[in-house]
């Protein structure tokens, strides 16, 4: 091969820069994911060297025989409410935050914060927040609400909604920076016109902001559905599970690692990655529906 | 006095820095006004100023005979056209002519009519369900000023509505403002950069420079009896010669010498009393300079500099005593880079300033 010309050179280039990646993706994403595929298919102990085939007795069992395995996925309707509302509380802090206020630059930070924040660190600060006579309920005595704490952790009805109250602490900042990033797109003289018209803040907000800002919500939402059927760390480290704060993802890995069916965990795993691909794609539809062209 | 504008006194700070000083100024009803000057000489501050949305200012401001100096925008009964447009992208034309009428819930049948009005006017009909991306420059700006007459306001602002057009578009859509502003009958507001939108449009023009107003009055005014070297300066293209000269005052006349060369000047190049051997800047427009070895005064072998064709003329430019002089020439002319050429210099339009202060003598 002449390596002298210029398009053979531009050829060595773009292959130089994509074999590293492209080996990456190959040997970390791509081989462990036909390997789950095949994993679903035996039923593999996770230990033994030797798997035997069985079909799809794993899905069949999850979906079929076993549903109780598919329950904690209800859980996941908590964390996406929880995340509607984390979406809702961004944008207006974020809206807040871009009109150039005083100080804006601290609150961006402040709101930030908690997403760069180790998650074992948060998650074990808000174990002892949210404990029986912990930093709440003596946060709440103090403003004299004393008699409106509750059990925080241990009550089965209240423990999801204070997870989920502890997870859109931890990833607000992050949906924060994002529609940051978004409003700062939008021309400040299409809100001047819009004043001068007669726009209120309000109306400003519905017919210039939010249209324009609207691809990315869709994408958070995605993200936010995506996130909330995946949740692992706020839960797994705060409660471990109990009190029916279970998740998929603990409920796969208990599976696996407790209960030695490495088989039936992979088959769960390729159950949620399978609902994660419909729910993107229907939002796809969706969202590119009522897109901006 | 309904319909014009009025400003009183009118300055405008950004901490330490001033940017307007004491602005005076008014309109009448029906009239256009041009603001007129260089980038940052403050003529975009008074724009938005007028519109209120840049408050905290001194002085006052009347629009149609109502005090709106602490006005919110919303309640001065106006209409900007902004350099950019500010259009909605994710609304049609329609939507985004309508929309004030939206805010201010007018009932669909009349939004309905009063877009198709305006849509008429500004040959937007067959575009209306378009979205601003998939129109062009000038369609864009005929929707920005669609979006602007529909509020039927009591003054129109313009922030430099078509410095983002081409040549072309522009003397086309400078044509189309004019024409609009004889329809409606509007009063306006027009800030530019360009003197060729300022001497087309204006009734008025208010020359602005640094902050300050550097002369107002009509077009002919700014171009026949400039105040200062810099109003000179600011209007007519080529821009005008200014000679450094020394004047000799004898029985009531003037001459201006440029080392021996003597220029008879008339009484009027100078509006008051000049010194006998008074340094002064002399002021020249290009068109009253001829090549030609005849006429009453008459200077020769003088460089060929520069040879610029333009069409329909030729831009000259002469060296005279070591400084350039410019001149416009009829038709396509081409002058020998090594021949030397003889001006006839008609005096009847010349200016002397002081060349401290750049005001007139």
């Amino acid at each position: 091969m002449d390596f002298s010309s210029a398009t053979a050179q531009r050829r060595l280039v773009i292959v130089g820069f994509l074999i590293v990646p492209l080996t990456l993706l190959a040997v970390f994403s791509l081989y462990p994911f036909f390997q789950l595929i095949w994993f679903s298919l035996t039923d593999w102990n996770g230990l033994s060297p030797d798997k035997t085939f069985v079909g799809l007795d794993n899905y069949h069992r999850i979906l079929i025989e076993d549903r109780a395995l598919l329950r904690p996925l209800i859980n996941s309707g908590y964390y996406f409410i929880g995340s509607l509302m984390q979406l809702a509380l961004a944008t207006y802090f974020a809206v807040i935050l871009s009109r150039g206020l005083p100080a804006s630059n601290m609150f961006r930070m402040i709101l930030f914060l908690p997403f760069v924040l180790n998650s074992v660190a948060v998650s074990i600060i808000f174990r002892d927040f949210l404990q029986l006579d912990g930093g709440l309920d003596a946060l709440m005595t103090l403003v004299g609400l004393g008699d409106y704490t509750r059990q925080w952790v241990q009550d089965p009805d209240i423990v999801k909604w204070s997870l989920v109250f502890a997870s859109i602490w931890r990833y607000l900042g992050f949906m924060l920076l994002i529609t940051y990033g978004a409003l700062q797109a939008v021309p400040v003289d299409q809100y001047e016109a819009a004043r001068i018209e007669g726009a209120s803040e309000w109306q400003q907000f519905r017919f210039i902001t939010f249209p324009t800002i609207a691809p990315i919500l869709g994408l958070q939402i995605i993200l936010a559905t995506v996130g909330s059927l995946e949740v692992f760390d706020v839960p797994f480290l705060i409660t471990g599970g109990a009190n029916g704060t279970k998740t998929f993802i603990m409920a796969t890995l208990e599976e696996a690692f407790e209960f030695r069916r490495v088989g039936l965990a992979a088959a769960m795993s390729i159950i949620l990655l399978s609902i994660v691909m419909v729910v993107i794609v229907l939002q796809r539809l969706l969202f590119q529906r009522g897109a901006v062209t | 006095m309904s319909g014009g504008l009025q400003i009183t006194n009118a300055s405008k700070s950004f901490g330490a820095l001033t940017v307007l000083n004491d602005i005076s100024l008014s309109v009448d009803p029906g009239g256009f006004l041009v603001l007129l000057g260089e980038s940052g000489c403050g003529k975009s501050t008074l724009l938005r100023m007028i519109s209120g949305l840049e408050d905290k200012h001194e002085g006052t401001i009347e629009i149609a005979g109502r005090d709106v100096t602490h006005l919110d925008p919303k309640d001065r009964n106006i209409a900007m056209v902004f350099q950019s447009y500010a259009l909605y992208p994710h609304m049609s034309v329609f939507e985004n002519i309508a929309f004030g009428m939206k805010i201010r819930r007018h009932a669909k049948a009349d939004i309905k009519a009063e877009v198709g009005r305006v849509a008429d006017i500004l040959k937007l009909t067959d575009y209306l369900h378009r979205k601003p991306g998939q129109l062009s420059g000038g369609q864009r700006q005929r929707v920005a000023i669609g979006r602007a007459m529909v509020r039927k306001p009591d003054l129109f602002l313009f922030d430099e509505p078509l410095s983002n057009l081409d040549a072309k578009l522009r003397a086309e859509m400078r044509t189309e403002i004019k024409r609009i502003h004889q329809v409606l009958g509007a009063t306006i507001a027009y800030v530019t950069h360009d003197q060729v939108e300022a001497m087309t449009l204006a009734d008025k023009i208010v020359l602005l420079n640094a902050g300050r107003i550097e002369q107002l009055g009509t077009p002919e005014d700014l171009y026949m009896h400039p105040d200062t070297l810099f109003a000179a300066r600011f209007i007519g293209s080529p821009q005008i010669n200014a000679i450094e000269v020394t004047v000799h005052v004898s029985d009531d006349t003037l001459t201006a010498y440029v080392g021996d060369i003597a220029l008879a000047l008339p009484r009027n190049a100078a509006r008051g009393i000049v010194i006998h051997g008074q340094t002064a800047i002399l002021g020249v427009r290009p068109e009253n300079l001829t090549l030609s070895d005849t006429g009453p005064i008459v200077t020769r072998g003088h460089g060929v500099g520069l040879c610029e064709p333009m069409g329909s003329e030729t831009s000259v430019v002469l060296d005279f005593a070591g400084a350039a002089l410019r001149m416009r020439v009829p038709g396509l002319v081409k002058l020998s880079q090594d021949s030397t050429q003889s001006v006839s210099w008609d005096m009847s339009g010349c200016h002397l300033f002081d060349p401290e202060t750049g005001a007139h003598l």
